[in-house]
């Protein structure tokens, strides 16, 4: 049982304000509320696309650099955490900003397309739910928020 | 006939809604009540967001401005096709932009989880505390036959936000601009996951007017 608070994002809230698309994404924010390192991934690599999918080893120059990854990401959390702003890694606001772009229309529709499923779907139209569901992951093929939610949803086994 | 409104996590049942000429039309009343958008004097208002509205109109439709695309175009709209009878207005480009253009996070709520039951939490509550906000996703348990349904899926996801995947899952070449102050090295940015890219999107797509 974990001593730190959990939180269930039931609605994807998170994901859309934050325009996160694909987990595990860390989003540094400090004291005052400001964001300090907008969403990004946390310390991650594409190395288990190498991995072996019978075996499920992965080659010892991608697990490495994974290590590698998740130590300097570890690292830089742990120096903030000590020096606040000073830290190198606290990045200035205009970086903060030039790193987050607003949504497109697009992709705020999707967003909307998605919530219009979801909301069919708690409301027992997983039929008319479909439609949309399928439509916010044309819109925004990169968000695997989407996609994941949509086979849960569309699959009743999964679902049940 | 009700007409479901979902503005942000909220769903508003609106008996007199009218869905006429392709556009959901609220009266001004339903409109506060279903999104918390207030009516003043100079528009409407959300805190120290307003949005003008022309004199003496009587009903608003939530594309309503459309000749004022700084404004309210950032608010998209989807409806059910069954009866068009379920509506959501998007979260505002604002809650997004104007967000960062403070770099200040968005107000969030989501649910606390202990044990079996989820308890309201709002996440202001650690304001005060520095705040490490991580996302995982939970699959439920994997049965036979879904390994179809996820190939492809990068699972522990890796692909940063900016790496845009284009349609028919083509990768596109991203644009490169260094940013202000030039890049960092990859050795020493945590969040380092290859070539950045900047979109011209970015920027804030709200003006702030205070009364």
């Amino acid at each position: 049982m974990p001593t730190y608070p959990c939180l269930i994002d039931c609605d994807h809230v998170v994901a859309e304000l934050y325009g996160v698309v694909n987990v595990p994404t860390a989003v540094w924010i400090d004291e005052a509320g400001r964001i300090v390192r907008p969403p990004e991934p946390a310390g991650v690599s594409d190395g288990f696309r190498t991995m072996n999918t019978t075996t499920f080893e992965m080659p010892a120059e991608a697990a490495a650099d994974n290590k590698r990854r998740r130590r300097i990401y570890v690292d830089a959390l742990r120096d903030w955490i000590a020096k606040g702003a000073k830290s190198e890694h606290a990045l200035l606001p205009e970086e903060v900003r030039w790193r987050m772009a607003s949504p497109t229309r697009s992709e705020a529709l999707a967003d909307t397309h998605f919530r219009v499923g979801a909301h069919l779907h708690r409301s027992g139209k997983p039929d008319a739910a479909r439609p949309h569901l399928e439509e916010a992951v044309r819109l925004r093929p990169e968000s695997w928020s989407f996609r994941r939610q949509a086979i849960v949803l569309s699959d009743p086994a999964l679902f049940a | 006939m009700t007409t479901t409104v979902i503005y942000g996590t909220r769903a508003t049942g609106i008996p007199g809604a009218s869905t006429d000429r392709g556009g959901l039309w609220l009266s001004f009343a339903d409109f506060e009540r279903a999104t918390g958008w207030e009516w003043k004097p100079r528009g409407v208002c959300l805190g120290e967001i307003c949005v003008p509205i022309p004199p003496r109109k009587q009903w608003i439709d939530e594309r309503a401005g459309a000749d004022r695309p700084r404004r309210v175009r950032g608010v998209p709209w989807a409806a059910s096709r069954r009866g068009r009878r379920a509506r959501r207005l998007g979260f505002r480009s604002c809650d997004v932009a104007g967000g960062t253009a403070q770099r200040r996070g968005p107000r969030l709520h989501a649910s606390r989880s202990r044990g079996e039951h989820a308890l309201p939490h709002r996440l202001s509550r650690e304001k005060g505390a520095p705040l490490l906000l991580g996302l995982l996703a939970r699959l439920p348990p994997r049965p036979a036959g879904l390994a179809g349904h996820l190939r492809g899926d990068p699972g522990q996801g890796v692909r940063h936000p900016r790496h845009r995947v284009g349609h028919r899952g083509r990768s596109r070449r991203p644009r490169v601009h260094p940013p202000r102050g030039g890049w960092r090295h990859a050795a020493t940015d945590p969040g380092h996951h290859g070539a950045g890219t900047r979109s011209s999107r970015s920027g804030p797509a709200c003006r702030r007017i205070r009364a």
